[in-house]
């Protein structure tokens, strides 16, 4: 067993012990849903049909119905897509670099975080389906021979290294999830009373019997998803990035969009991240295991991020006026003071200035600031993409000028994904294992409060109020 | 407790002796040889004129000129002919073929000239490099055209000459003084992370970040010493780029006066004004009286750069009271890019900024070094929590300071050239450098028998270390690489143009060695857990960058005319004797781990199961 420094705060409250992580990560799947389960659901359906009645408009008619124009040639299709993208970078990084830097506080919830990251992505891939006016030639953007029909597609262009990038990072975040689900969905098999519940989970588990070799197997196949899911945290969102960077439009083509992206969708990840799993542990019951400390380790991490964030929008400031290019400047001017100036400010304001809120200990362990801060980071990041995208509305060509504003199909499209996206979210809570339960046991020894009560720094009256706080908020 | 040993101390003397030997050989030779930009003005002229006696070029181009604007003219007036709908006139059409058939024998006897042309070039060059014992490289000969570019690659080259002790200097500090600080960083961020395994190996990185305080006072006098014009590390330095006027008594000068202000008060008092040419030339260029700026001269025989003499004739609108009284110049080397800098790349800004890096950076490792040692010494979890405050301080700075340091030290030395991504690239370069040299010092001292406790899942660790950022180092590189090189926009790309012509191997040999070495040969566990391996990679990934950092620093400064020889090369090695000598003599202070460190049983007991 692994040597715990008595500085190290428990993870596991509420003195669990094995059959009880057991019972309460099943619980939400063996008993009924309550009134607040229906009630977000019906929202989300609706929305969701709304989604998919814009497509269908979208389809029948033609891109046409949107507010782009010549100038701004795409503006909410590819913010959303991006902002979708970016917020599934959470869940590979919880699962995959959290996992290769032994932080054991992701086991309560590297679950959830990646079927997030599925989630999301699959709103992400929406966009540029919708977007291409014919959908059925969809196929047409992978290389396929002349004589399917399509042309060769172009290798230079950074939207094909996307749907490389995506169809990739969707793929191994798919089997990286459902490999750390096999065991617990055999556990649910073994509980299952009903008997078609049995027989479904008894396929999902793929007739894992636990034995020492399935463990091992397990063990070393999750070892070596990490290793590939960790370059795709950094090449998914990088290569997002280069959709923009490798043009010459000024206000896009900058060296530091790669990471200073990559910063951004961990960022934002992880605030889509505080905002499920706030719901999710009061709704479902698991305080115990998704603790304050866990709120707060994701609030420095988007503490960092947004810190990170800043300082590229500092140095692309910066590097503009340094740069003596006059459209460099230009296009940095308009977004700070032109006609998309609340955009800017509103992106300045939820990225770089509010999550600074989080240097207090009190806030960033405070519950209800934390969700207030987490949508405040959803707006700001939105509106990131947004301010870069809509750089194009003036561009080198003043003849061209152009605003831009969504009509509503655009704005029932975006709706809808949020809705599409917790549709499933919803559904995932109630049907599988919300925690990775198997891997949440190999620290009950180390760091519940159970087991290691010696271990943590706080007494024992710092504890029961910690507990305390914990339950009630 | 460790002390330095004998052979550490002989080894480092020994290396520092090398580099003073080295460096002390580097200021001679650039010192005896140096010729004057006047003396290489006068010779290129001598040279020039002797060459171009007989060359007729100039008279042959001006018959083309002469029939180009007569056939522009002709088609321009049957163009309004035809317009007015009078009958094509067959005269014009004739008179048209034929100048045609002119312009064309005279433009292939230009082509057979230009080919001569380019051998005179040649022997021209092989003269100078004669005369003043010089070299050219073989792109500059073929892109001069005319004795302006004689004039700008031998004084290039002899610049270039003066540079190089200095711009070994700045190698080699910057990077140790630089790993230093990025070691400094590492440390900070074991206390940031709340990490557990690298307890036991503190004082390592802590070691590393004393030669902060002489790297930093090297760093500074370098800069004091290139605003003194000692060195010309910093171009936007010359005052010649950054001011639009220079005061013309003193152009013939060694220092010659510049402003940009249109009226000048000198240190007599007298007034300075910017007049115009006309006023102040006795003669002026018949041929170019009908231009927009006509040619003014002083002197009574005025050749044009093509070596041909053209007449002159006295201007009639000299003024003979302004033209003897001072008076200011429009200055021909200004630079408006570099100018328009000037509020962020001046020298005393430059200097504040750079006294604030360094001196915050000493003072938080100094805290930070501070609770270390009273943690040793009180014990209690209160320095873990002091150290953690200040390492956060520490982490937050540095994140500020690195992309500033790295755009006034380095990118500056470039300063036409602007890349975002910048400061990020160059603090992964570093970052890595430091891991390796943790790695490589705590391996040494394991081989020596101390670190008893350390184990294989240590290593591992290490390992882990100098893959993970060797491969985030080649993902910032070619971030930067890529998009620079797909847009293809001349301000950005002539970054990667210089490196490519002139670097090319060296650019090719550091990608090798900082990518794919330690990708493969730290690919598998059992590698990474042999201290064998890793000290060897460490090691690679050290000389590896430090080629990065040169192909950083040098092109700016040596342009083509770089060398990597005795003294760069003893230069950097009394660099690394100094480097070693304060670490191991900082690691002999105190003890080589941390007493009552609160993770301390973390980093005992650490063992890498699975993974």
């Amino acid at each position: 067993m692994h040597y715990k420094s008595p500085m190290r705060e428990p993870l596991i409250l509420g003195n669990k012990d094995l059959h009880d992580i057991t019972v309460d990560i099943a619980r939400p799947i063996e008993t009924k849903a309550n009134r607040w389960w229906w009630a977000l659901f019906t929202i989300s359906f609706a929305a969701m049909l709304w989604l998919f009645g814009c497509i269908f408009y979208l389809i029948g008619t033609g891109v046409g119905v949107w507010g782009l124009n010549n100038s701004v040639g795409w503006a909410w299709d590819i913010t959303n897509f991006v902002w979708w993208v970016g917020i599934g970078h959470a869940g590979t990084l919880i699962s995959a670099v959290l996992l290769l830097f032994r932080q054991k506080w992701r086991l309560s919830i590297n679950r959830s975080s990646e079927a997030m990251t599925i989630f999301a992505v699959v709103q992400a891939g929406l966009f540029p389906l919708i977007h291409m006016g014919r959908i059925w030639m969809a196929y047409w953007i992978f290389p396929l021979p002349n004589q399917f029909g399509s042309l060769w597609v172009n290798f230079n262009s950074p939207l094909l290294w996307d749907v490389f990038a995506i169809s990739t990072y969707f793929s191994v975040s798919l089997v990286f999830w459902y490999m750390g689900l096999i065991p617990d969905f055999a556990m649910i098999r073994d509980r299952a009373i009903n008997p078609i519940a049995k027989k479904v989970y008894a396929f999902l588990s793929f007739g894992w019997s636990g034995r020492a070799k399935h463990w091992q197997r397990h063990e070393v196949i999750s070892l070596v998803l990490a290793g590939l899911a960790t370059p795709l945290v950094l090449s998914v969102h990088s290569i997002v990035s280069m959709d923009f960077a490798t043009s010459v439009v000024a206000g896009w083509h900058t060296t530091i969009f790669p990471p200073y992206f990559v910063a951004g969708a961990i960022f934002g990840g992880f605030a889509m991240c505080q905002t499920l799993l706030l719901i999710a542990r009061k709704v479902l019951d698991l305080q115990d295991y998704i603790t304050i400390k866990h709120m707060e380790y994701m609030n420095i991490i988007i503490l960092v991020t947004g810190s990170i964030v800043g300082c590229a929008y500092l140095t692309e400031l910066f590097i503009a006026w340094y740069s003596g290019v006059e459209l460099e400047q230009y296009a940095f001017l308009d977004r700070a003071t032109g006609s998309y100036w609340w955009a800017y400010a509103i992106m300045m304001t939820c990225n770089v200035i509010s999550p600074q809120l989080m240097w207090f200990k009190k806030l960033r362990r405070n519950i209800l600031f934390t969700f207030i801060l987490a949508l405040f980071v959803h707006i700001g990041m939105w509106f990131e993409r947004f301010v870069i995208i809509i750089t194009l509305h003036r561009g080198p060509l003043p003849s061209s000028w152009h605003d831009y504003s969504p009509t509503y199909v655009e704005i029932g499209t975006f709706v809808g994904t949020c809705g599409f996206f917790l549709v499933l979210f919803l559904l995932y809570a109630r049907t599988f294992p919300v925690i990775a339960q198997a891997e949440l046991k190999t620290i009950v020894k180390s760091s519940s409060t159970k087991y290691n009560k010696n271990l943590h720094y706080l007494d024992k009256e710092e504890l029961v109020k910690l507990e305390k706080i914990n339950k009630k908020k | 407790m460790y002390s330095i040993t004998k052979n550490i101390k002989r080894t480092s003397f020994l290396l520092i002796f090398i580099g003073i030997i080295c460096l002390g050989f580097g200021f001679f030779e650039s010192l005896s040889s140096h010729v004057s930009d006047k003396e290489i003005k006068y010779k290129v002229n001598e040279v020039y004129k002797k060459y171009n006696k007989d060359l007729n070029k100039s008279s042959l181009e001006d018959s083309l000129n002469f029939y180009q604007k007569l056939h522009d003219n002709l088609i321009l007036e049957r163009d309004s002919i035809m317009r007015t709908n009078f009958v094509q006139s067959e005269g014009y059409t004739n008179w048209l073929t034929n100048l045609t058939k002119n312009k064309e024998s005279i433009e292939i006897k230009i082509s057979e000239f230009e080919l001569n042309n380019s051998d005179v070039m040649l022997l021209i060059f092989s003269e100078i490099e004669k005369d003043l014992n010089c070299h050219f490289t073989s792109s500059e000969i073929e892109k001069a055209k005319d004795k302006e570019d004689i004039y700008v690659a031998t004084k290039h080259y002899f610049h270039a000459k003066a540079q190089r002790p200095w711009s070994s200097i700045l190698w080699s500090n910057l990077f140790f003084l630089m790993v230093a600080v990025a070691a400094g960083l590492w440390w900070a961020i074991q206390y940031v992370a709340k990490a557990g395994w690298s307890a036991m190996i503190l004082r390592v990185p802590q070691a590393i970040t004393s030669y902060i305080p002489y790297g930093g006072f090297i760093m500074l006098l370098l800069i004091i010493l290139a605003g003194l014009h000692w060195n010309h590390i910093y171009h936007w330095m010359d005052d010649s780029l950054n001011n639009k006027y220079v005061v013309e008594s003193t152009l013939e000068s060694d220092y010659p006066v510049y402003t940009n202000e249109e009226v000048y008060i000198d240190s007599n008092g007298e007034e300075l004004t910017l007049v115009d040419e006309s006023l102040i030339n006795k003669y002026v260029v018949e041929s170019s009286l009908d231009f927009d700026y006509p040619i003014y001269t002083n002197e009574e025989i005025y050749i044009d750069p093509n070596g041909e003499e053209l007449k002159l004739i006295k201007n009639l609108n000299y003024d003979s009271i302004i033209a003897e009284s001072s008076y200011l110049k429009k200055n021909s080397d200004y630079d408006y890019i570099v100018a328009n800098k000037s509020i962020y790349l001046n020298f005393p800004f430059f200097l504040i900024r750079s006294i604030i890096y360094i001196l915050g950076w000493i003072w938080m490792i100094s805290l930070m070094k501070k609770y270390s040692y009273n943690e040793d010494r009180l014990g209690g979890k209160k320095w873990y929590q002091k150290s953690f405050k200040v390492s956060v301080a520490f982490v937050l700075f540095l994140g500020l300071t690195s992309t500033t340091a790295a755009w006034d030290w380095v990118m500056s030395i470039d300063p036409h050239w602007f890349s975002t991504l910048f400061g990020w690239y160059s603090l992964a370069s570093f970052f890595i450098t430091a891991c390796a040299f943790i790695a490589a010092i705590t391996i040494y001292l394991m081989y020596k028998g101390h670190f008893q406790s350390l184990n294989n899942s240590h290593m591992h660790d290490f390992g882990r270390y100098l893959l993970a950022f060797s491969i985030f180092w080649t993902y910032l590189w070619f971030a930067q690489y890529m998009l620079i090189w797909y847009a293809n926009i001349p301000e950005e790309v002539v970054y990667y143009q210089e490196r490519y012509e002139f670097y090319k191997p060296l650019l090719l040999i550091t990608l090798a060695i900082n990518f794919l070495a330690p990708f493969f040969l730290l690919m598998d566990r059992s590698a990474k857990r042999s201290k064998g391996t890793l000290l060897f990679v460490a090691i690679l990934i050290i000389i590896g960058h430090a080629f990065d950092v040169f192909i950083m620093v040098m092109p700016g400064t040596m342009h083509s005319h770089w060398h990597l020889g005795y003294v760069e090369i003893g230069t950097f090695l009394g660099f690394l004797g100094f480097f070693i000598l304060i670490v191991f003599t900082s690691l002999s202070k105190r003890q080589l781990v941390q007493k009552n460190h609160p993770m301390l049983g973390e980093s005992k007991h650490h063992e890498i199961l699975i993974h």
